[in-house]
């Protein structure tokens, strides 16, 4: 919709109907009775139209033996988690020229534009100017007696290198996926924060960093420990807080998308009410004079009159948007009532050691020495309190290193060797979203809105020519965004040499930091990296948004994955379930499982959910 | 629609029968109607806040790998084989009933894994490995595993919390952490060994909004396994007190409402005086067992399961503990506002009495997710 645009009436010019009927009628477009028919009001007429939403990423501990080699403190090396912003579906769209694949960035699929606005960072201190004492402090296997404790003299050490950087995906046509050759990575934006800001006053934001961010790029934030190498410091429940803007969309139509509620499914505006009830009023009308008639004022025809009726409609205020329980206004003008949204579900945080190793699986809950079926497990239950559609869902699987340190047999320390991963092609790594009902209720359901299997991330028994041994059954490459390597962020440019130089690997096929894998969406027909289903709606209802056939509504749900939802549209909670599993066991081969010493199955910090959509103003 | 007449809102011109216009003022008024339009205003719209979310949540380590004791090999011994549930002598006392699995090389044992627990023993009890044709000499020594506490870190700020060999403020900025989270059978003295009595674990999560927003809700979901003691979440009687805690007035059975779950925004001139916080959510003295997730025992598993199946136990990926809900909330954050949430658990140490529910480690008992969610303008 263009702007409402209207011819100027200058004195001594004779009054026609084009000066005032015209920009208020409700025949044509842009004119603004029929922009309030049509909900035709949008982006044009709304000059603060950008909608705020942040990424989230919360780590309950950073601690020195992050990357570190052998049993000594280190901080080695940049802590990085990554991520991807993109497009809603409305606006994906891949094009291949040449046997490559390119985003397709033309006429209706180019994406709206998302602003990097603020990022905060905040942890724990304990309300005062201090480092806290990790577990280390004293104890080679991590049981130091002084966890958590003031340390005032080391707070000098407390700085933080804070950055983000931009690479391009391996999904966009590289070359050998797995070499880091491929990974240029380009930093977006970068802060020292330095020991006086951790004095306790809390979170330390950077504003009005207005960064383009690209959505079909891999972003990484990298935190760095400048002053921390040989401490035996951690951070504490670190909070990372990025506020992005992104232009407001049209929410979510049509029957396609799933377990949609069919109350909303289409724009209620004027035109589709004033048809539907029969109320007349319904309707913006302006009446205009008929040719050769005097212009009056109060008469039905007159100025006062029909300007009268624009104001009216304004005073009730322009509607849009879904409240929390999923209700559409009784009309709707607003044509963009939509923003971008992400949900970012920790899992597998927080561990021992901060990852978790073949050596001490049997450590963690739910995997049982000896028991090689026994697997890792983990989940969020995300209450729902706003309606949302889910468009992407993407996971970011963490490799990151950590000191390998153990418990020999014995009971004396000891150091694994170089780390690898999990050496079996059946390694297993299933996500699934789903939602579900049952809270403070009686009737537990579940529905699928999205899920993942992926097998053999090491491509173990590759060859050249299949080196994801995707022939012996390995999965994993074939939901493959992005392999992430981020150390040293301050480098800039990253290249090969550089990567292997750093990391002093000698394989640089075995090891990088972070890998970006599509968890598609139930169904078919969506678009996405990978094939995928339509949106999903998620939300909870009252009676006229969720599923009563006995109801004089319209308001079942749309079918979710090719049937009626079993939620019934009384979702209450959004579950995000992660498993780890290795059919012949996830204990090393001396223990009795399948897996090599020197293996390691989740990294330092654990693994990220991102749940992408659209949210809707409220 | 119905017209009636009424105070403009878009222009101030009004034109009536009879009265003189002229081309300027109609003028006027539809400069002031298209303009209007083209250039809304929040408060023309009736919805223009969006919901943003934020998740924090971990699976802790369980208590169990605290409480059990663990194994290592002492002396390797000779003539073993790979063998499970095989019986041991303890060393000293009256230790009985460990059991151990066993993998061996060449004879003499590698590693020892605890099967059965027993009863009485101690840290660094010997204990010999008995199997029918070894030369039943191999030993193994018993050690407790560990678990860290992170994030949770003491809410009482004291000088014996302060690494041994540093330096000691002359006095702490904020003694206590929290507000409003004081709870029967914990007291923070300085004066031992009597005091402190007990401890208080917080969770302190900082947020910042550098433009006023609405904090809108927190979900506090404490999610257990089914009511089983091999499950590492037992649900078995969740947040009750097993047995009597006379300085906290809990009788066995009673409840227990020692937690506490706050949002305290920061003065803006003083933001590191937590004293001088506004105390905006607090949520404290509630039975928290009354806060389940179902009052209902679910009995079976859920009509449909999503994938991948949870390992929850019998009743396969059902949903135990309990949902800590602060809905519609409604609190103003103003510009550039630091809001502070908190979750308190705490930690009863009085000697010759039980911990109570919650155990000598408090945060290993149940899995968290935490979401909060704010409201925030268009811009």
């Amino acid at each position: 919709m263009a702007k409402v645009t209207r011819k100027r009436l200058a004195r001594g010019t004779k009054l026609t109907t084009e000066h005032i009927f015209t920009p208020i009628g409700t025949t044509g477009s842009p004119s603004i009775g029929h922009q309030l028919n049509n909900a035709g009001l949008d982006a044009e007429n709304l000059p603060k139209r950008f909608a705020p939403f942040r990424v989230n990423l919360s780590i309950p501990h950073i601690d020195s033996r992050y990357r570190a080699t052998g049993t000594s403190s280190a901080y080695a090396r940049s802590f990085a988690i990554p991520f991807t912003l993109p497009p809603l579906q409305d606006t994906f769209a891949l094009t291949t020229v040449n046997g490559k694949i390119f985003p397709d960035a033309t006429g209706p699929f180019l994406p709206l534009p998302i602003i990097l606005d603020e990022v905060s960072i905040s942890m724990d201190q304990r309300g005062e100017p201090a480092a806290i004492v990790d577990s280390y402090e004293g104890d080679l296997f991590g049981s130091g007696a002084d966890q958590g404790k003031m340390d005032f003299d080391r707070q000098v050490d407390v700085s933080l290198r804070f950055g983000i950087s931009q690479k391009r995906p391996v999904y966009f046509g590289a070359s050998a996926p797995f070499a880091p050759d491929d990974m240029n990575i380009d930093a977006v934006f970068s802060a020292d924060i330095t020991n006086p800001n951790w004095l306790a006053q809390g979170p330390y934001a950077i504003k009005g960093i207005n960064k383009a961010i690209d959505p079909y790029q891999t972003y990484v934030i990298t935190l760095g420990f400048p002053d921390f190498l040989g401490k035996e410091l951690a951070l504490v429940n670190l909070n990372i807080c990025m506020r992005f803007i992104h232009e407001l969309v049209a929410r979510d139509e049509g029957g396609a998308v799933q377990n949609m509620p069919n109350k909303g499914d289409t724009k209620q505006t004027r035109t589709v009410v004033a048809a539907a009830t029969g109320l007349s009023d319904a309707a913006v009308t302006i009446i205009t004079p008929t040719a050769n008639t005097t212009i009056d004022a109060d008469a039905t025809d007159g100025v006062s009159h029909n300007l009268g009726v624009i104001d009216e409609a304004m005073e009730e205020k322009l509607r849009g948007g879904r409240d929390e329980f999923g209700e559409v206004g009784p009309y709707e003008e607003m044509g963009i009532d939509a923003g971008y949204e992400v949900i970012a579900v920790p899992l597998f945080g927080n561990r021992r050691r901060g990852g978790v190793s073949a050596r001490e699986v049997a450590l963690e809950p739910y995997v049982d020495h000896g028991d090689n079926d026994s697997f890792l497990a983990d989940r969020r239950i995300i209450p729902i309190v706003h309606p949302m559609t889910v468009h992407h869902v993407v996971l970011a699987y963490n490799w990151q290193t950590w000191s390998n340190a153990y418990k020999s047999a014995d009971g004396t320390a000891a150091t694994g060797g170089a780390t690898s991963l999990p050496q079996s092609a059946n390694f297993l790594v299933e996500v699934g979203v789903g939602i579900a009902t049952g809270m403070k209720g009686d009737h537990f359901d579940y529905d699928q809105i999205a899920y993942l299997s992926a097998q053999n991330p090491r491509g173990q028994n590759g060859t050249a020519f299949d080196p994801w041994n995707v022939a012996g059954g390995g999965t994993w490459p074939l939901r493959m965004l992005d392999i992430i390597k981020a150390s040293n962020i301050d480098s800039g440019q990253r290249s090969s040499s550089l990567i292997k130089g750093l990391v002093g690997y000698t394989d640089e096929v075995l090891f990088w930091d972070w890998d970006l894998l599509n968890v598609p969406l139930v169904g078919s027909g969506g678009a996405g990296y990978f094939p995928q289903g339509f949106p999903v709606y998620v939300g909870r209802s009252w009676t006229p948004t969720a599923v009563d056939a006995t109801s004089q509504y319209a308001n079942d749900r749309q079918f979710l994955d090719g049937a009626a939802p079993n939620c019934e549209g009384q979702e209450q909670w959004l579950e995000v379930r992660m498993t780890i599993r290795n059919d012949a066991g996830l204990e090393t081969t001396g223990d009795g499982g399948a897996l090599n010493d020197d293996d390691f199955i989740s990294g330092y910090g654990g693994h990220w959910v991102y749940i992408i959509g659209k949210k809707h103003l409220t | 629609m119905a017209y009636r007449k009424h105070t403009r809102i878009l222009t101030d011109e009004q034109f009536a029968t009879n009265t003189t216009i002229d081309g300027s003022r109609i003028d006027a008024a539809m400069g002031d109607v298209v303009s209007r339009f083209n250039e809304l205003q929040r408060k023309d719209l009736q919805r223009k806040l969006v919901p943003c979310h934020y998740v924090w949540g971990w699976q802790p380590e369980p208590e169990e790998n605290f409480t059990d004791f663990v194994a290592s090999v002492t002396v390797p011994g000779t003539g073993y084989v790979d063998a499970t549930g095989l019986n041991t002598l303890p060393s000293v006392g009256p230790a009985t009933g460990m059991t151990v699995d066993i993998l061996t090389s060449a004879g003499g044992v590698t590693r020892v894994f605890v099967n059965a627990q027993g009863s009485g023993y101690q840290v660094g009890d010997l204990i010999t490995i008995q199997q029918g044709g070894s030369g039943n000499n191999a030993t193994a020594t018993l050690s407790t595993s560990y678990t860290h506490h992170w994030p949770w870190l003491n809410a009482y700020n004291r000088s014996a919390d302060v690494l041994a060999g540093t330096g000691v403020p002359d006095v702490f900025i904020n003694t206590l952490r929290s507000k409003g989270c004081r709870v029967p059978g914990i007291i923070n003295k300085t004066n031992p060994p009597d005091y402190p009595l007990g401890e208080q674990f917080a969770w302190t999560t900082e947020l910042y909004v550098s433009r006023p927003a609405v904090l809108d809700s927190l979900h506090l979901m404490l999610t257990l396994d089914e009511n089983s003691s091999s499950k590492p979440y037992n649900g078995a009687s969740p947040f009750i007190w097993p047995s009597g805690y006379e300085p906290a007035g809990a009788e066995a059975f009673d409840e227990h409402t020692d937690m506490a779950v706050n949002v305290q925004v920061a003065d803006v001139f003083s933001p590191r005086d937590r004293g001088r916080d506004s105390l905006e959510v607090n949520r404290y003295n509630f039975k928290i067992e009354r806060d389940a997730f179902s009052e209902i025992y679910p009995g079976s598993p859920p009509a449909n399961d999503m994938a991948p199946a949870f390992p929850s136990g019998a009743f396969t990926s059902s949903v135990f503990g309990s949902a800590v809900q602060l809905k519609d909330l409604n609190i103003p954050l103003h510009q550039n506002a630091t809001a502070r949430i908190g979750v308190i658990i705490p930690r009863y140490t009085k000697s010759n009495f039980p911990e109570g529910w919650w155990g000598v480690q408090p945060w290993s008992k149940q899995c968290y997710t935490l979401l909060v969610t704010t409201l925030e303008e268009m811009e």
